[in-house]
């Protein structure tokens, strides 16, 4: 293994851990990335192997998913079976009814879900996110992402801690994330 | 250690199995505060028991440029402390500070640094014993289902026959918490004194339990409550009128050393601290 690929891989890890224990921050996934296709393969030669399977929903381009077996290793399966589910624009399409949630004994048996959108601003969203993580409330904004799937997330992480996991990519190469923890209010503004 | 000079080697010592396999795990454990994640425990250069869990934590996710403290019960130089920093130097480049602040990833056994972190670091935890509720059922299937059913009437019931028995909980390690209003969990061998400092804290707490092959996470801003009564609230230890022989502290964690003559004397247990303020450096 290439030891510069490894430390890249580092640097990705200690991003996407900050991501999910500051819900709702913005920040890019590699100084190096400025694109979406980049940082999904970056996450993916991060997090991925033989040992994960994969599902793509909605319009995820096929050469992108094969290029993610391919860096990582991983394999591609059913949705229902799915460690990770990479989504693109404009969403799951009510397909998250579909991923694995976890169970009460194995809260953690659950997918990971990773929508691809366009752009991530950590301010002028319409939806306030407070839990774990969060001083107070946050009001991230994603450009790119049908404003339904917040609230089938909202009802895939009603029955805490059973849920989904979310990371968002964006176009300039950056990173937030969701964890089931995070609770969303409002949204009809 | 020159950094420059490239250690050889996979960096960070763990195959990239490995570290996937952790990485997985602790973004889960983050997701879901205080449940205990499983892992797949890998054989370590030390034996389980001596630091793995959070050292295999620690490898999947240092960087090169990291500033890594490595404490064990508050000291920086004990033996083990001293070889996992050479191990971390040796595989990872990394440079070693005992001062917390200037730290970007810390290590520790049984002891959380006396001066505050801030959310650009994380806290490495070890841990022996995950399983809070072990203490009252020795069955890992009958603790699952009392976790996924949030059931935790028999700690509770524990808790109430040690104040019925000698007037108060007796437990001074391992302090049971509830995590996020929803997970009981152990906070490892920290004594009370530290326990408060989980609470809305600015940093990330890591905890890994090798031997069982378990990784749990306190994120930054988390409520982590100790289990109290009305009528018997959680007490930290009290040292008052006691303090540190070294440095004058009278406002840290002290641990009681008894004299050749038969007197008491006490020192800070969080060495690094102490050193800090015998040197002239004033706390805010």
């Amino acid at each position: 293994m290439n030891r510069n690929l490894t430390i890249e891989e580092h640097g990705a890890f200690r991003r996407i851990l900050d991501a999910i224990a500051h819900p709702g921050r913005v920040q890019k996934l590699s100084d190096k990335i400025s694109d979406l296709d980049g940082a999904a393969l970056l996450f993916s030669r991060t997090l991925l192997d033989p040992e994960t399977g994969f599902a793509v929903a909605s319009s995820v381009r096929s050469d992108l998913a094969s290029r993610i077996e391919r860096t990582s290793g991983c394999r591609l399966v059913d949705l229902e079976k799915a460690d990770f589910v990479f989504v693109a624009k404009p969403g799951t399409d009510g397909a998250l009814d579909r991923i694995r949630r976890g169970t009460p004994d194995w809260p953690d048996a659950s997918a990971t879900v990773v929508y691809l959108v366009e752009a991530l601003h950590e301010e002028g969203g319409d939806r306030s996110w407070s839990g774990p993580g969060i001083p107070g409330a946050r009001f991230p904004k994603t450009e790119g992402l049908d404003p339904r799937e917040w609230d089938l997330l909202g009802e895939a992480n009603s029955t805490y801690p059973l849920g989904v996991d979310c990371f968002f990519l964006d176009g300039h190469g950056q990173i937030m994330a969701m964890p089931r923890s995070t609770r969303l209010d409002g949204g009809n503004r | 250690m020159d950094r420059e000079a490239a250690p050889r080697g996979t960096f960070a010592f763990l195959d990239d199995g490995a570290k996937k396999d952790v990485r997985r795990a602790l973004l889960k454990a983050v997701a879901i505060p205080g449940y205990q994640v499983p892992y797949g425990s890998r054989e370590m250069p030390l034996a389980r028991g001596w630091g793995t869990g959070g050292i295999q934590i620690t490898l999947s996710l240092l960087k090169p440029d990291d500033i890594v403290k490595v404490i064990d019960q508050g000291c920086d130089g004990s033996v083990n402390a001293v070889n996992i920093k050479k191990f971390y130097e040796r595989t990872a480049g990394v440079e070693i500070t005992t001062d917390t602040a200037l730290a970007t990833v810390v290590q520790t056994r049984h002891r959380i640094p006396e001066e505050p972190l801030t959310d650009r670091q994380i806290l490495v935890l070890q841990v022996p014993y995950p399983e809070a509720l072990r203490e009252v059922e020795p069955s890992e299937a009958q603790t699952r289902r009392m976790h996924a059913e949030a059931d935790y009437a028999r700690m509770w019931l524990h808790l109430y026959e040690d104040i019925v028995r000698f007037g108060e909980i007796r437990i001074s390690y391992r302090y049971p918490c509830t995590v996020n209003g929803r997970h009981v969990m152990d906070p490892s061998p920290i004594p009370r004194w530290d326990v408060p400092k989980l609470h809305m804290a600015d940093a990330l707490f890591l905890f890994g339990a090798g031997r069982e092959r378990r990784i749990y996470a306190i994120p930054p801003h988390t409520r982590v409550e100790p289990l109290e009564f009305e009528d018997h609230r959680f007490r930290v230890e009290d040292f008052s009128g006691k303090s540190c022989a070294r440095c004058g502290a009278t406002d840290t964690f002290l641990d009681e050393i008894l004299m050749p003559d038969g007197s008491q004397t006490h020192y800070c247990s969080d060495s690094g601290h102490c050193d800090k303020r015998r040197a002239g450096w004033k706390p805010c």
